[in-house]
């Protein structure tokens, strides 16, 4: 048994990769929940989030700021960007294809961190699209630590817990449940002191009793 | 004794007597009580006004003028004080006694809980809703089961109904959203694999 070499434990960047990835869309200044979709790490879920987020918003486009993952620029530019078509030059060869470019009103924001052995060595904010977005703006630091609220409060989306979902149906029929009572019912005390909720959908200490009476009509 | 009139009676009274005034001045527009050519105060006309203004329409009334119609192919779907919803009895549902409605307009019955997220669930309202309150703590649907003495598949449907009206709400709720900013980011969660 001694003989035995030790076992490698895998590094979390390769393990994490395989399994299964909430993705969250947040507005940090109300703190409210606008979707999520559970999914792999592909370019097709990024794709269906922003396309979720989208049927909730108005005309307006919010500035966007992510982690360093580069499926949501894809995703931003597929739902938001414009076909641009190159004229005829008249000259011999091949005609340019048509691109996709961002519209004028998208701003999208990137943190990217860098990491040396699992050490935090660099923070960059990079701007992809747009202009006019302050560096303090760009910053995921408020869903992030939402995310460690969902794993506090949630037995299923812990880490390092044998009480995680069997199924992905279930999961997602809690986190449902969970998210609408966060928006909707549930008092928030980093709210407490602001005047401008900024979003009069934002209704605290609703009875949850009310909402789910509530007709859909 | 003679019974004391309420103070508050001349402002009961007063929108009334407004209407009846507006009534006989649109009458008296229309010429219908000048005789040839000369006002006549009909003071039995003026009290028919005055009584069908306070009291309405002749023939029976409808009490239920808040209540909607919930058939959506109805043409008074979601409409209220259209005179078409009529009471049809009650019937005791989870010990309590529950109002049945009847719509004239399409022919459709229905109930207070009727389009709600309770609609034909028999469980007391307390349990179901202790029921969801410790699965958004995070507690498993076998214990919850085990703590509230009832079937797992019991709280497993009114799970799934109870996102069902969740979807409903959000998209009642969060439409048109006008924000300065949006944070997306990825939680890493485990499901179990087979």
């Amino acid at each position: 048994m001694g003989d035995n070499p030790k076992k490698i434990v895998p590094r979390m960047k390769d393990y994490e990769d395989d399994g299964p990835w909430i993705w969250v869309a947040f507005v940090p200044g109300c703190r409210l929940i606008l979707d999520f979709v559970i999914g792999p790490r592909k370019q097709y879920v990024a794709d269906k989030l922003v396309e979720l987020v989208n049927k909730h918003l108005s005309d307006k486009i919010p500035v966007f700021v992510t982690d360093g993952l580069n499926f949501y620029r894809e995703a931003l530019l597929k739902q938001f960007g414009v076909l641009k078509e190159f004229p005829r030059t008249g000259k011999r060869g091949r005609p340019k294809k048509p691109k996709i470019v961002p519209s004028d009103d998208l701003r999208y924001a990137q943190v990217v961190k860098t990491r040396k052995n699992g050490v935090l060595e660099k923070v960059d904010k990079k701007i992809i699209f747009g202009k006019d977005i302050e560096q303090s703006e760009i910053s995921t630091t408020l869903l992030e630590r939402q995310n460690l609220t969902f794993r506090q409060d949630n037995n299923r989306v812990s880490r390092k817990t044998i009480g995680f979902s069997k199924a992905k149906e279930w999961l997602e029929n809690q986190m449902k449940l969970y998210c609408t009572h966060f928006n909707f019912c549930r008092w928030h005390g980093g709210l407490r002191y602001k005047d401008e909720r900024g979003l009069s959908a934002k209704i605290h200490l609703q009875e949850k009793q009310e909402l789910l009476s509530q007709n859909g009509i | 004794m003679g019974e004391r009139i309420p103070s508050n009676l001349l402002n009961i009274l007063q929108p009334s007597l407004l209407r009846v005034w507006q009534l006989l001045f649109l009458d008296i527009l229309n010429e219908s009580i000048k005789i040839d050519g000369q006002f006549v105060f009909d003071w039995c006309y003026i009290l028919e006004i005055i009584y069908r203004t306070i009291m309405g329409k002749r023939g029976p009334k409808t009490q239920f003028a808040n209540v909607a119609c919930p058939n959506k192919e109805c043409e008074l779907y979601g409409l209220t004080g259209q005179d078409n919803v009529a009471g049809n009895g009650t019937y005791v549902s989870r010990g309590k006694k529950t109002r049945r409605y009847i719509c004239h307009h399409c022919g459709k019955a229905f109930c207070d809980h009727t389009g709600t997220f309770y609609h034909d669930l028999r469980k007391d309202e307390r349990t179901i809703d202790l029921a969801l309150k410790m699965s958004m703590k995070g507690m498993s649907i076998e214990a919850i089961a085990d703590v509230l003495e009832i079937e797992s598949a019991s709280v497993k449907r009114w799970l799934a109904r109870a996102a069902e009206q969740c979807d409903k709400v959000n998209d009642n709720l969060m439409k048109n959203v006008e924000v300065p900013k949006i944070e997306m980011d990825e939680l890493w969660v485990i499901i179990q694999k087979k």
